[in-house]
């Protein structure tokens, strides 16, 4: 009796397989694959038109292949109902699940911006050197000009004569002056007086600001220090 | 106001550096990434942290992000490679992942489940081979396409399927076996009544019915 269900359909099944190659087994039965794609409703492309056709019959028809299909979906519901994950209901729970996420992303924010800190106060700092170096050389410039109005009265004093060609003496002086800036700039260039400038300006609103400063301090030490000993060497 | 904007405008508002869009990205995804992970974890703490950690990494890799697949795909494909690497952390291989969790949710699962038979079915689906596992989970468990799952997985479409298609006629070969818990007709009987309470509707009993 089953068997004579079976062979109808299956003949008609067995001339389809010849055509469709895997898609019948060695039993000519429809290969599960096709049964799992029916079942699924995705049953492109493993399975064309006229073979949901011949599919349709073997369901209608055929004893093994209902079962097998009927089989596939019963494992398919039985896992569908172990379906066992609790989530917490609270609203509150996903609001601070919500907030914690967006703490860890401002915190790799916050720690992406420090980690880019360093490199950027090196440049800064070779800006600040640059722009010291500018400032420096307009102090350089005045001061050179006092040193020798300075160093000509003394001259002056001293011998009780006059000085001929005093813009001579000037010129001579405002020499060796820039030169004496150059060698502090260069200085000024250095790495350790990079970093030393990067430290300090922690404590500065702006770049004006820390220039401003520093040149102050550094006129004020030159003024010192360097115009004594080139007031010396020229006595 | 944002729910009527998709996630993919969302997701441009925050690579024009609005940070906000993807807070709401967050409220979004955040639940379904969690039950996601939950999933594979069954360990809440730890599914917490790989959520955090998904968003986490979804936003710094926003710019990489093309839209060639759908941003909760994206986000999935992460979480997934996330837990991969959070297992790893805690050394542990992929292959014996299932084995250890189940021991420990064996305990907690108690409290939830009153009978032997979906204990016997969750461990038959957690012998399956990782990629097999993940394809029957998305498309059993999350209903999605094979497309999205895909995505999720990094596979063509035809793997994405085959997997889906190699763990189900394994789940079925092993529960006919003889080896299973009680035999398929017993097997399915017993599920049936405990989950429904209806009356086992076996094989045997589809192909009395047809051939009556």
């Amino acid at each position: 009796m089953k068997d004579q269900k079976i062979k109808g359909p299956k003949a008609g099944a067995a001339e389809s397989a010849k055509n469709s190659g895997a898609l019948f087994n060695d039993l000519g039965l429809l290969n599960d694959a096709c049964w799992i794609e029916h079942m699924e409703d995705e049953m492109e492309p493993l399975c064309r038109v006229d073979e949901i056709r011949e599919m349709q019959k073997l369901l209608k028809n055929s004893i093994e292949d209902r079962a097998s299909l009927e089989s596939l979906k019963r494992v398919r519901a039985l896992v569908k109902k172990l379906d066992d994950v609790l989530l917490p209901e609270s609203g509150h729970y996903y609001d601070k699940l919500h907030d914690n996420i967006m703490a860890k992303i401002m915190a790799a924010i916050d720690d992406d911006v420090q980690a880019s800190m360093p490199q950027k106060r090196s440049r800064f700092a070779w800006s600040l050197a640059l722009k010291s170096k500018a400032a420096f050389a307009s102090a350089g410039a005045v001061m050179m000009a006092i040193i020798a109005v300075v160093v000509g009265l003394q001259q002056q004093s001293k011998t009780g004569g006059v000085v001929a060609d005093t813009g001579a003496v000037v010129a001579s002086h405002s020499q060796q002056v820039e030169e004496h800036f150059e060698r502090k700039l260069a200085a000024v260039e250095s790495h350790e007086l990079q970093a030393a400038f990067a430290r300090d300006m922690g404590g500065y609103e702006s770049e004006e600001d820390f220039l401003t400063e520093a040149a102050a301090s550094r006129l004020k030490q030159i003024t010192k220090r360097q115009a004594d000993a080139i007031i010396r060497s020229l006595m | 106001m944002n729910q009527t904007k998709s996630d993919l405008e969302l997701v441009q508002e925050v690579k024009n550096g609005n940070r906000k869009a993807f807070s709401e990205l967050v409220v979004r995804h955040q639940r379904s990434l969690l039950r996601l992970v939950l999933r594979f974890t069954r360990e809440q703490a730890l599914a917490e942290d790989i959520v955090q950690d998904s968003f986490l990494k979804a936003f710094q890799k926003l710019e990489m992000f093309e839209a060639r697949a759908s941003f909760k795909s994206w986000l999935y494909q992460i979480a997934m490679n996330t837990a991969k690497n959070k297992f790893r952390e805690r050394g542990l291989e992929l292959s014996n992942i299932e084995d250890t969790q189940l021991g420990v949710d064996a305990g907690a699962e108690n409290d939830l489940v009153k009978n032997d038979i979906h204990a016997a079915l969750r461990n038959e689906i957690d012998r399956l081979p990782e990629k097999q596992r993940m394809a029957l989970t998305l498309r059993i468990f999350e209903d999605m396409s094979f497309k999205e799952i895909a995505e999720i997985m990094a596979c063509p479409y035809d793997t994405a399927k085959a997997n889906y298609r190699h763990a189900l006629l394994k789940l079925r070969e092993r529960l006919e076996s003889e080896d299973s818990v009680a035999g398929w007709d017993a097997f399915i009987g017993q599920a049936e009544s405990a989950w429904d309470g209806a009356a086992p509707a076996s094989r045997s009993a589809v192909n009395s019915e047809v051939e009556s």
